[in-house]
């Protein structure tokens, strides 16, 4: 007979990692892969022209421009004290929110129940069940559409050109 | 031909309203509700029940209006979106109660999610058509 080995343990269950982020006081989660780097909300900067009410401020980081969705507005919470943006890594998308609550491991993600109609069908993924508490886990694709970047990134274009005739008949 | 089926009854404040038994899995006691952001009118937030993830569907606000009473149970009732079958948690304000009835066809003058109508010893009770009440208020 073989003797019992102590350190045999339960085979590991891997997770997905996710970041646990809070506006007012919701708790989201977003896959950690989605996002590449965490910042203050020192370097954004405001957007003459807005097009889009959620899109006030773009950030500059190394060389590429994000543009800053404010979570509030796209979620419709009233203005609470943001003070950290989430640099999404698949597009060149900010998502500004109140704070990071911490980093966790979902085992898995559950559908968000065909109830829910609204545009919260593109926010969420799906659901997570984190310490007994149902969290919705954001879609990052949700935050601007194709059409918004597309249409953004010709508003500022047009602005560019503007600024450079204007420039030239000075 | 007049058909007797089964029927839950749920009351709202002084008025009771009825759902095909058939589609009524559970009574369950007021749980906590998890909320978050979302604009699909009368979904609340979900209940954990078991592991599973069941939306709050607060019909009250539409069958009472601004009276809806304080709710305390849950009535548990299956709901159909094209293929899929999913369970919801209706808010009720007291206890409910299984009755076999014939479903009288609905009045002209009644709202469009009214299935039909129970003929009860001393009411009349309106039963409800879960589907077109929300196609209704979406609209």
């Amino acid at each position: 007979m073989r003797p019992l080995r102590r350190n045999q343990r339960k085979p590991r269950v891997h997770g997905h990692a996710v970041i646990l982020f809070t506006i007012g006081e919701t708790t989201f989660a977003i896959s950690a892969s989605a996002v590449s780097e965490i910042q203050s909300l020192a370097e954004m900067k405001s957007i003459p022209q807005r097009q889009f009410g959620k899109v006030r401020h773009t950030l500059e980081r190394e060389g590429r421009r994000y543009w800053v969705v404010d979570a509030n507005v796209q979620f419709g919470i009233l203005p609470t004290h943001s003070s950290r943006v989430l640099l999404l890594s698949e597009s060149p998308v900010a998502v500004k929110v109140d704070g990071i609550e911490r980093m966790t491991e979902i085992v898995r993600m559950l559908p968000l129940p065909k109830a829910f109609q609204g545009d919260e069908q593109n926010w969420y993924a799906g659901l997570a069940v984190i310490d007994g508490k149902v969290m919705p886990v954001v879609n990052p694709a949700g935050f601007l559409s194709h059409h918004e970047l597309n249409a953004l990134e010709e508003s500022e274009l047009r602005m560019v050109q503007t600024a450079e005739t204007a420039e030239a008949t000075a | 031909m007049n058909e007797t089926s089964q029927f839950v009854l749920f009351p709202l404040g002084r008025k009771r309203f009825a759902l095909p038994a058939e589609q009524v899995t559970e009574l369950a006691r007021m749980d906590y509700v998890h909320d978050f952001p979302s604009n699909t009118r009368l979904v609340n937030g979900v209940l954990l029940r078991r592991g599973e993830v069941i939306p709050v569907y607060d019909v009250a606000q539409v069958l009472v209006g601004d009276d809806a009473p304080t709710r305390k149970f849950y009535l548990i009732a299956k709901r159909k979106f094209e293929t899929v079958e999913e369970r919801t948690a209706i808010p009720v304000s007291g206890d409910c109660e299984l009755t076999s009835s014939v479903l009288l066809p609905p009045t002209g003058k009644l709202a469009v999610y009214v299935a039909g109508l129970l003929s009860l010893e001393k009411e009349i009770v309106e039963v409800i058509d879960l589907e077109k009440l929300t196609s209704e208020v979406t609209q």
